[in-house]
C-alpha cells in the first residue's frame, strides 16, 4: 500500500486538470471573441449538444464548457492509473467508482436531458 | 456596453472577491446574475456550478502538486459528494423558484454570520498555518483519513447536495467536516475541499448543461472573468486581509439575503 513516487499522483492530476483548463479557457475565449466580432444576439440557453452541433461561436463556447466539465473525472481518472500502478489498488477502485459515478450522472444527464 | 462585456466583469468582480475573502465565487454569483442580471436562478446556478469547476482546477492544479491537498481523502469523500451533487441537480429541475430563492436566502444569511465569526478565530488560524502544509504519504499516511469515515461520507453528500442544488462550490460544509469532523489540519481541509469541489460541481453542471439551462454567450464571459479574477484576488490576498473588508462584505451579503428572502416571499 506504498506509491513509490508518492509526487507522480499530484503531478498528474496537475498536468491534467492545467491542461484541461487551458483547453476550456481557449474555447470560451475564441468563441467569446467570435461572438462579440459576429454582434448577432444568441439563440438563447440551448442544450448543449445541439449547441455544439449548431456550429459557430456558440459551438465553441459550449464545447469549452463540456472541456471544463470533464476535466475533473479526467484527472480522476489519471489519478486511479497512478494509484493502480503504484500497488494502492484499493484506492485505485475508490477513484475507479467515483469516475463511474460521474459518467452515471452524465449519461443519465444525456439521455433524459430537458425532461429533469 | 455590450450585455457578453458586463457578464465578464461581474464574473471577475466576484471571482477577485471570492478569492480575497476566501469564498466559493458562487455565494457571490448567483445573487449578481439572479439580482443583478435578472437570469432565472436554475440559468445562474449552473453557470455558477461552472465557474466553481474553473476556480477549483485552477487552484487545485497549484495545491495537489504541491502536496498541499489530501488527495487520497478528497477521492474517498467525492464519492459522497458526486452523488449528492446529481440528486441536487435533478431535484432543483422540479423545485419552485421561490423556495430555491428562500434556500439560498439561508444560505446567505449563514455565511454572513460564519464570516463575522470567523474574524475571532484568526489567530488560531493563523498558527495552524505555520505547521509543515505538506500531507506525508506512505508509512507516515495521516491517522485522519479514518476518523468517522462514515460520518464524513454522510457530511459530503449533504455538502454535494447543498451544492448540486444552489449552485455553491459545497466548502461551507467540507471544509468544516474534514477540519473538525475528521480532525485534519485546516489547511489540509481547505485545499482538499478546494480539489473535491471541482469533481463535486461537475456532478451538479451537467444536469444543468443538458437540462439547458445555461446559455453559452452569457456562461463563457462569467467564466472568464471569475477565472482572471481569482487570480487577481490570490495575488493581491496576502496584501489585503484587512478586517474592515470583510466586515464590509458581510454587511453586502447580509443585503443580498434580504433581497432574495423578499424574492422567496414574492415581495422583491
Amino acid at each position: 500500500m506504498r506509491t513509490d513516487r508518492p509526487e507522480q499522483l499530484g503531478r498528474t492530476i496537475a498536468l491534467v486538470l492545467r491542461l484541461g483548463t487551458l483547453g476550456a479557457v481557449i474555447g470560451l475565449a475564441a468563441g467569446f471573441g467570435l461572438g462579440l466580432l459576429g454582434g448577432e444576439p444568441g439563440p438563447g440557453p440551448t442544450p448543449l449538444v445541439t449547441a455544439i452541433v449548431d456550429g459557430g461561436p456558440d459551438a465553441l463556447m459550449a464545447a469549452g464548457l463540456l472541456i471544463l466539465t470533464l476535466t475533473p473525472p479526467a484527472a480522476l481518472a489519471a489519478a486511479g492509473i497512478v494509484l493502480y500502478r503504484a500497488g494502492e489498488r484499493r484506492r485505485a477502485v475508490v477513484a475507479g467508482l467515483v469516475v463511474f459515478l460521474l459518467a452515471a450522472s452524465l449519461g443519465v444527464a444525456a439521455l433524459i436531458g430537458q425532461s429533469i | 456596453m455590450p450585455i457578453e462585456l458586463q457578464f465578464a466583469i461581474g464574473g471577475l468582480v466576484a471571482g477577485a472577491f471570492g478569492a480575497l475573502l476566501g469564498l466559493g465565487g458562487g455565494i457571490l454569483l448567483v445573487p449578481l446574475l439572479t439580482l443583478g442580471f435578472g437570469l432565472p436562478l436554475p440559468a445562474a446556478v449552473g453557470t455558477s456550478l461552472v465557474c466553481v469547476i474553473a476556480t477549483s482546477t485552477g487552484g487545485a492544479a497549484v495545491n495537489v502538486s504541491a502536496g498541499r491537498a489530501d488527495v487520497r481523502l478528497g477521492i474517498g469523500l467525492a464519492a459522497g459528494t458526486v452523488i449528492g451533487a446529481f440528486t441536487g441537480a435533478i431535484v432543483a429541475g422540479f423545485l419552485p423558484e421561490r423556495l430555491l430563492a428562500g434556500l439560498f436566502a439561508v444560505l446567505l444569511a449563514y455565511t454572513t454570520v460564519a464570516m463575522l465569526r470567523g474574524l475571532r478565530r484568526r489567530g488560531a488560524d493563523a498558527a495552524d498555518e505555520a505547521v509543515d502544509p505538506t500531507v506525508p504519504d506512505g508509512p507516515d499516511a495521516p491517522a485522519y483519513r479514518g476518523v468517522r469515515l462514515p460520518w464524513a461520507l454522510g457530511g459530503s453528500f449533504l455538502a454535494g447536495n447543498v451544492s448540486g442544488l444552489l449552485g455553491i462550490g459545497g466548502g461551507a460544509v467540507t471544509v468544516p467536516l474534514v477540519h473538525l469532523v475528521m480532525q485534519a489540519p485546516m489547511r489540509v481541509a481547505v485545499t482538499t475541499s478546494n480539489y473535491i469541489i471541482g469533481i463535486t460541481g461537475a456532478a451538479g453542471a451537467y444536469a444543468y448543461l443538458f437540462r439547458g439551462d445555461i446559455d453559452p454567450r452569457q456562461a463563457a464571459p462569467v467564466v472568464l472573468g471569475v477565472v482572471a479574477g481569482a487570480a487577481i484576488g490570490a495575488r493581491f490576498g496576502s496584501r489585503i486581509r484587512s478586517t474592515w473588508l470583510v466586515i464590509l462584505f458581510a454587511v453586502v451579503l447580509a443585503y443580498v439575503a434580504v433581497e432574495m428572502a423578499q424574492r422567496a416571499l414574492g415581495l422583491g
